[in-house]
């Protein structure tokens, strides 16, 4: 008999059918359950309750205090998670180094803890944004900025763009890695730094930062 | 006194009954330590190695072992005619399914592949418990019930209970609007501990049915069984740590799948009870180096497919940056998208070119060989 050859398979698909019909259909009337979504507390909630302590529980904590603003139990939560050797969330590590980049935290901390997160997921598609203290002006200021990060070793590709309105508008650079490639921050920040040179002499002069704020501008050619 | 000491001695002679699936020594590699191996194995990757060295034992083993399994159901004339019908239609629906969930239930094809992940894992390891009762003749016709009952109740309450995986369903539900509160995950943690006694009390009381009934007890099937579950409820708990279930739990799958492939297949060729086939080419002595390498070639075939960087081969150590940026040409760094569409045109070029290369000399008019062939 047919279904008697095929009852392993019509077993489980018929489960996985009517699962992923619920799926399809609660989907269509309802939001995905995601980290910007109401319900996602409640999950951190019981899960919280269930696994406290535990580094992806504390990666949740983290996200939903970051959620309410609290930046500071944000970094406790995740600095907590990190002290336990955690390697295999993805977010939690990007995560981390994003924070440390956007406060501002000395270069060779937001080095370690980007170089930790490649070292350990040297091909996630996530970037990294590096805030830009200005924006380009132009599509010629554009255009050196692109080609100044393209040219940093370990980036592979960058995109610029604002967010903010009016007086708010800010400037950032997204950075896609390149596999294997120690990162040093302070490379991005340099080639960022090219726009602060006159346009006809960006080309003479190579931008070197000993830390996130301290660069200066040399005549390539002679150190 | 000492009749009674020698009674009971001969009453627990008689009890047990050994059998291995290879041999003793075999057995105690691949099938009793490797377990233990494997999660130390796993303790120095946590310790020195970065996360993705679980992609690379994905690649060094799990993907050989679909080879294996590929060798095994295509590759034996005699299990493609007995079982042609599924070897067709199963993939087809399978594919099939796993389009239609990619665009429309994610989240259910997720589950349905980590669900018959671990229900394959379990199997596996129930099935080569039942092989060792079938060694030995140990066991009676209910044996293999409650040794199914036995695998479902171990592996299920690790699923329930360990921290790594209840935090994984907690989440899926979630995820599928099922939203479990901390209560029913507590009363159901309580529930899996009641249901772990008393099975573990029922199994009890068939292996004295067993005795009773003057059927054997295989010590081995129990020492494999225990070794199996350390590896996995010693893993299943260390939360900080999903590359240590990662690495641990396909090494010992994927290599026992392996050696278990091989040697059926080495056993059949020697006894000569299957037809010839791809698998006859790849077994026999002087040939595992070949069911090897076939598995390696398969997983470096794989990865290109599915392209992926073959970085992934060398456990975070051993990279192959792809192409670097040349400023002095305006050519910027290449991510794997852009260096793959490089790859695929050197394959043009280089193909293209040793078809020029080998044409001027294997068509020689003036050459006695070709000659003869005209």
């Amino acid at each position: 008999m047919w279904h008697r050859r095929y009852r392993m398979l019509i077993g489980i698909y018929a489960i996985a059918v009517v699962v992923g019909a619920r799926e399809y259909l609660v989907s269509r009337g309802q939001e995905p359950v995601d980290f910007l979504s109401e319900k996602w507390s409640d999950l951190t909630d019981v899960v919280s309750a269930i696994n406290p302590g535990d580094p992806d529980t504390e990666f949740l904590e983290a996200v939903q205090a970051l959620q309410q603003g609290d930046e500071e139990t944000f970094l406790e939560h995740l600095e907590e998670a990190l002290s336990a050797d955690v390697k295999h969330n993805d977010l939690l590590l990007q995560s981390y180094a994003q924070h440390l980049l956007n406060t501002g935290t000395d270069h060779e901390r937001v080095n370690a803890a980007l170089n930790r997160w490649r070292e350990n997921h040297p091909f996630s598609v996530e970037t990294v944004w590096l805030p830009l203290a200005s924006g380009p002006r132009n599509a010629a200021d554009l255009a050196d900025l692109n080609r100044a990060l393209g040219e940093v070793p370990w980036v592979t590709r960058a995109a610029v763009e604002s967010y903010g309105d009016g007086a708010n508008q800010r400037w950032r650079a997204s950075l896609t890695f390149r596999p294997g490639e120690p990162v040093d921050i302070r490379d991005a920040v340099a080639a960022a730094s090219v726009l602060a040179l006159p346009p006809g002499q960006r080309d003479l002069y190579e931008v070197t930062c000993l830390t996130l704020t301290d660069c200066s501008a040399s005549r390539r050619g002679r150190r | 006194m000492g009749n009674i000491g020698n009674a009971t001695q001969l009453y627990l002679t008689g009890m047990f009954k050994t059998g291995y699936i290879l041999s003793r020594r075999a057995d105690l590699v691949w099938f009793l330590g490797l377990p233990f191996f494997a999660v130390a194995l796993a303790m120095g990757f946590q310790a020195w190695l970065p996360y993705v060295a679980v992609a690379s034992i994905n690649l060094w083993i799990t993907i050989p072992h679909h080879y294996a399994g590929w060798v095994r159901s295509y590759g034996m004339p005699d299990v493609w005619e007995r079982f042609r019908s599924r070897l067709i239609v199963g993939p087809m629906v399978i594919i099939g399914f796993t389009i239609l969930g990619l665009q429309f239930a994610p989240i259910t094809l997720l589950l349905l592949v980590t669900a018959w992940d671990h229900q394959h894992s379990l199997m596996q390891q129930h099935g080569l418990a039942r092989i060792y009762d079938f060694k030995a003749g140990a066991g009676i016709p209910s044996t293999r019930r409650f040794d199914l009952g036995l695998h479902c109740v171990l592996y299920g309450y690790m699923f329930v209970s360990a921290p790594m995986f209840r935090f994984l369903w907690i989440r899926e539900l979630h995820r599928m609007h099922v939203p479990v509160s901390a209560g029913f995950v507590q009363g159901l943690l309580t529930v899996s501990q009641v249901v772990l006694v008393g099975y573990l009390i029922v199994y009890a009381l068939h292996l004295r049915r067993t005795v009773a009934a003057g059927g054997r007890i295989n010590p081995i099937k129990y020492a494999f069984i225990g070794a199996s579950y350390f590896l996995w409820y010693f893993v299943a708990w260390q939360t900080t740590s999903i590359l240590l279930y990662a690495v641990a739990h396909r090494l010992m799958h994927g290599i026992q799948y392996i050696v278990m492939v091989y040697s059926y297949m080495r056993r059949t060729a020697s006894n000569g009870t299957s037809r010839p086939g791809f698998w006859s080419r790849v077994t026999g002595t002087g040939r595992l180096r070949w069911f090897l390498v076939g598995g390696a070639a398969y997983a470096v075939l794989f990865q290109l497919v599915i392209n992926r960087p073959m970085d992934e081969f060398g456990f975070g150590v051993v990279n192959f940056a792809p192409y670097p940026a040349l400023p002095e040409f305006g050519i910027p760094a290449l991510d794997y998208s852009s260096g793959y569409a490089l790859f695929a045109q050197m394959m043009v070029y280089a193909y293209g070119l040793m078809h020029y290369y080998l044409d001027s000399f294997i068509w020689k008019v003036r050459d006695k060989q070709t000659q003869r062939g005209l």
